[in-house]
Order: C-alpha cells, then structure tokens, then sequence
C-alpha cells in the first residue's frame, strides 16, 4: 500500500505533462507566424485599412531568423504591425515598447489644442476641480466650460450632475475632451445618463467569431441609456470640442452624443479607435493586444478611422498667439446664440 | 478520439494496480501464516475494524493545501502560467459504517507567472472553485484492514483567471460541471487511516469563452457582458482528473487530522476553440471535527 502511495505521488506529480502539449517553440521565427496568424484570424478592421495582409507577411518574412536579437525582432514585428495604423495595436517586450506612428502624427502633428491658452483664458487660476473634471465659466460668464482630458479619468454621474446643476442657469456648456486618448467605456455611459434620452440607436456592434476577416457575431443595436432617474437630465446646448487627440472611449463618445438633439460636436475629426483591444502573449513572452470588435454608426458607415464632427472648425494659430482659442469661442457663440 | 491511448493507458494502468496490490494484501491476511491455508472465518470475534465509530456521526472539515498550480489558456497566448496556490476547504460530512456523503467546497488562490524564459515576467492571478457532493459506498460488510469503496460526485470546477497585462482578455472564466466516478482504497493502521482515491469525469459539460476570447462591453455597459457572452459550450470526455492519497489520524477524542497530497487537471483537449489546461498540486492539511448528532429516544 506504501508502495502504491508513493508510485501515486510520482506519477501525479507529473501527470499533467501527459495530457498537455508542448508548449510552442520560443524562436523568432515561431513567433513572427503566431503574431501575423493571431491578426490575421482575430483582427477586426481589416474592411477599412484597404491592406493586403499576406503581403506584409511575404515582405516581412525573410528578414526573420532564427539567430537574430530581439532588438531585430522587435523591429520586424514593430514594422508589421505599424502597416495597420491602428492605436489599438501595441507590442510590449524586454527592449521596447510599439505604438503606432500614424496614429502619433495625428495626435501630436494635428492638434487642434493648444493647452497653455486654455489654461490661462479659459480655466485660469480660478477654475475648479470635481472628480476627473476641472472646470469654469467662460464667454462673460455665460456658458460652462469643463475640460475631460481622459475617460480613465472617474466621470460619475452623480459629481457631473452636482457640476451641472450647480450651473443650472448658464445657457448651455462646452464639453471639451480634445486630446482626450480614451479610457473606460462606462465613463461614457455615466456622461450619456445625464444628457436627454429618447433611447435612441447609438451604433451597432459585433465581435470577431471566426478566423475568416468577415467572420463577425450578428450586429447587436446600442441605444442610449435611460436617465438616471435621480437626476433631471440637461436639455441645454452641449458643445463637444473634438480633435485628432480623441481616440478609443473619447471617439465612441463622440460617435454617440452626435444623436443627442442638444449636442454639438465641434472641432476635427477623432483619430477613430472605436474596436475594442484584446491582448495576448507570444510564444517568446512579449505580448500584444489589437481590436476585435467593430463599430457600426447608425447611417452605416465604420468610423474606426476616425469620426467627424457636426462642425469642422480647426485651431486658429493666429488667434492663439493673441490668447484665444477660436474653437472654444465658436462654441460659445453657437451657445448663446441659441 | 474522445480519449487518447496515453490517458487510457495510464488510468487502467492505476486502477489495475490498485485493484492488484490490495487484493493481495487482503488474501496475505486471510492466509494462515506459514501454511498458505486460507483461513475461514468464521471465528466468533471477528476482527472487524471500522475506523469509524458506529452511530449517526458526522464531521466539520476544515483545511488548508499549499501547493503549486499550473494553467494555459490558448486565447491568452500559447505558454504556461505557473506559480503557487493555496486553497482552504471547508466541507460537511456523513459517515456511516458502509456509506458516507461528503459535500466539500475548496477554493484555490493562485499567483502565477509566465514560464517562458526571457519573458516578461508577468503575473496572473486565479481562483478556482470546486464544490462537490461525494458519495462512496463500500460494498464489503465485514472488512480487516482494507475496505474499498467506489461511487460518485456532482462538481462544478470554476476557474477564473486575471491577467492584468491582456486588457479586455484579462479575465477568462471557465466552468467545468459532471459527474465523477471515484474508486477509494483505504487501509487501517491501528486506530488511522491510509487512504487513495482516484476520481474521474467520464462527460463533463465544459463553458469556455469563444472566439474573440472577452465579450463584447461595447455591446452593452454591464460589466457581466465581457465574461459571459460570446461563450461555447461543449461535452468533454475525462476532462477532469484527481487523485487523493493521504492518512488519517483519528485522535482519542473522535476528532482527526488528515493530511494528503492532491492532484487535480481540467483539460478541454482540441473540443473548443481555445484549448485550456489546468492542474494544481496540493499538500492539504485538514481537520476533521466529529460532530455528535443527539441519540434517538428511546
């Protein structure tokens, strides 16, 4: 019987090792395949990059060997995933981190932001802070200006109802979420509480099912969310000041709040970002992640490449240098015109 | 095949050798020492021993097992995440002379970390609960030393696993729910036990995230959307494993001490998109409190 114990012990020790495979090789070119196979079967936006995916393969495939550094992999696998021009794809290692470099030209080579003029004339010393916003009243104090710089930021509904209430009686408010890189979807959610719902479509949405580029789940319809029903919601203009810095949960919102009657969006058009990432490892340890998910506006069409706004109205550098932001000024004259 | 000749092989293998030794050992102790005469008995002092006292007794388990724990999920990425684990248990059993009900609920608390050498290092967590009702009955009425006894259990294994690093794939929830079929050997050793118990899923109905691996959260704003939908269900054979070896210490006062080496696997093979493999390795130390429930009236 001690015999059978110990035999039991042994073998149970390692009786897992029987049942499973081998872990995948660790090598350089095992990797590249699984990363070019993992995107290729599970990306989501294949549709709108109008890229031929085998081809970055057959491209990239000979400058992959077995003998090479991972500074040498990295740059490889950097370079495929830099043809996607998607925020949402990103590749971290040992050496170095990827992001896209389309996506950063956009950010940074198109901002319609300019931070210190906003500081001093719109929020100046005397501005506020509740919860993730920070906030003032600017045009002769007439409409409310709150400043969303990332929806990782908390946006409870209840802090921006005591915001708007709070301001009740200005005539309207500029929701400024320009270089806003995204964040938490329920952030959105809490924001939509407390604008005007007629429960309205929102967007349509589906998932990657299978490893074909078309493969997707059935279309599933979004509508906006009820009012919370503790809080009055605020049917004056809302002014939502967008620009290429919007990315991932900034471009969603955008992409919701444009059916919303009293809702302007103002500005540029968003970076896009609205798939949703997953991320994963590869066999040499890195890992990644990328969207599967696809968005779908109401009239049809996939902005993941980025949302346009109701208003283009693109920041003046003149009028920066004498102090103004012509955006945030243009919003205040569409408020109190109204 | 729902099974390979590989597991096959070794779980025949096991049980033969079970079945073999034991059977030995109990005719070596039906033979007259010396003679290789069975000896009959029919003797009026039967040396019967149950470690059991007889009566309506049950027990309070409680315990703990530290150990190792292992797990791959393919939707995450292609190599092992391995660390340490512990795992209280809390459980209620009923022994009676020749059948005994346990209902137990271990919870395993992992933290792991990838295997691959020159990795980054990164770190997983997971809980695993296994809730089961066991019944075992020995089919022998008399019994000297050993005692076998064969039966069956209801489990729901339930696994979630956080990888902090993986975004909206950070959390993956598999659930594993049959019957089990359980062979138990045990063997006294003056007042305590030895005993193995080897424990399998013959069809478990396994839940695993699908294809895009999390839920879709733009679909909705409930939290519950990411893990739950977007799921496959399916039928896997002997898809889980376990086997139990341990001694019992009976203490004076009715109470007992056990402590055993566990070894549990979850494996969903090539059924679902994503394979998925799970195994932990526990040193438990528990404790077993007799409860006296109260004497009929007579």
């Amino acid at each position: 019987m001690a015999l059978t114990a110990i035999l039991l012990s042994v073998v149970a020790s390692s009786c897992e090792k029987m049942f499973m495979d081998d872990d995948m090789e660790s090598t350089p070119t095992v990797t590249f395949e699984y990363l070019w196979q993992q995107i290729d079967e599970r990306y989501s936006q294949f549709d709108v990059k109008n890229l031929d995916w085998q081809a970055v393969h057959d491209m990239l495939a000979p400058r992959v060997s077995d003998d090479m550094s991972d500074d040498s992999l990295f740059v490889v696998l950097g370079d495929m995933l830099n043809t996607l021009n998607d925020g949402h794809v990103n590749l971290w290692s040992p050496v170095d981190i990827f992001s896209s470099e389309a996506i950063f030209l956009q950010r940074y080579g198109n901002a319609n932001f300019d931070q210190t003029t906003v500081l001093l004339h719109y929020l100046r010393h005397n501005s506020h802070s509740t919860g993730g916003f920070v906030y003032n009243t600017v045009g002769g104090g007439r409409v409310l200006y709150i400043r969303y710089s990332s929806f990782m930021n908390d946006a409870d509904t209840k802090t921006l109802h005591y915001i708007m209430d709070k301001y009740k009686d200005l005539d309207g408010i500029i929701f400024d979420i320009r270089q806003n890189g995204g964040g938490s979807i329920q952030n959105e959610w809490n924001i939509m509480a407390l604008l005007p719902s007629k429960g309205q479509l929102l967007y349509r949405t589906q998932a990657k099912s299978g490893p074909r580029h078309d493969d997707f789940t059935p279309l599933v319809d979004v509508h906006a969310p009820d009012n919370d029903e503790q809080y009055s919601p605020y049917t004056k203009p809302f002014v939502v000041l967008t620009d290429r810095g919007c990315y991932s949960a900034a471009s969603s919102f955008s992409l919701c709040v444009r059916t919303y009657d009293n809702v302007t969006v103002m500005g540029d058009t968003t970076a896009g970002g609205l798939a949703v990432p997953t991320g994963g490892a590869l066999p040499n340890g890195w890992y990644y992640r990328f969207g599967v998910t696809r968005t779908i506006a109401p009239d049809g069409v996939n902005y993941e490449e980025g949302v346009p706004p109701d208003q283009v109205v693109l920041l003046d550098p003149a009028a920066v240098m004498t102090g103004h932001d012509n955006i945030i000024d243009s919003a205040i004259t569409l408020i109190t015109n109204k | 095949m729902l099974i390979t000749w590989k597991q096959l092989f070794f779980t025949i293998l096991c049980s033969v050798f079970f079945l073999m030794h034991c059977t030995r050992a109990q005719a070596a102790e039906n033979t007259v020492a010396g003679t290789g005469e069975e000896m009959i008995k029919y003797d009026t002092t039967p040396v019967v021993i149950t470690p059991y006292p007889q009566g309506r007794w049950s027990a309070l388990r409680a315990g703990v097992g530290i150990g190792t724990v292992m797990h791959r999920d393919m939707g995450t990425g292609p190599t092992r995440y391995f660390g340490i684990a512990a795992s209280p248990t809390f459980g209620l059993w009923y022994d009676r002379p020749r059948w005994s009900l346990h209902i137990d609920m271990p919870v395993g608390l992992g933290i792991l970390t990838n295997t691959v050498a020159g990795g980054m290092g990164m770190d997983a967590y997971d809980i695993t609960l296994a809730p089961e009702a066991k019944i075992l009955i020995a089919p022998q009425r008399e019994w000297v030393k050993y005692r076998f006894m064969v039966g069956g259990s209801l489990t729901d294994q339930v696994h979630v696993a956080n990888h902090p690093n993986y975004e909206n794939a950070a959390a993956g929830f598999t659930n594993f729910f049959g019957v089990n079929i359980i062979g138990r050997v045990e063997r006294t050793m003056r007042r305590h036990l030895v005993h193995a118990e080897v424990s399998m899923m013959p069809i478990a109905l396994v839940s695993r995230p699908g294809y895009s691996y999390i839920g879709n959260p733009t679909a909705d704003n409930d939290v519950a959307s990411s893990l739950f939908t977007e799921r496959e269900s399916f039928s896997k054979p002997f898809a889980l494993l376990s086997t139990d070896v341990g001694f019992d210490f009976r203490l004076r006062n009715g109470n007992r001490i056990n402590l055993s080496y566990l070894w549990r696997y979850a494996g969903s093979g090539d059924k679902c998109v994503w394979r998925y493999d799970h195994a932990m390795h526990l040193v438990n130390v528990d404790f077993i409190f007799a409860l006296k429930l109260k004497a009929p009236k007579k």
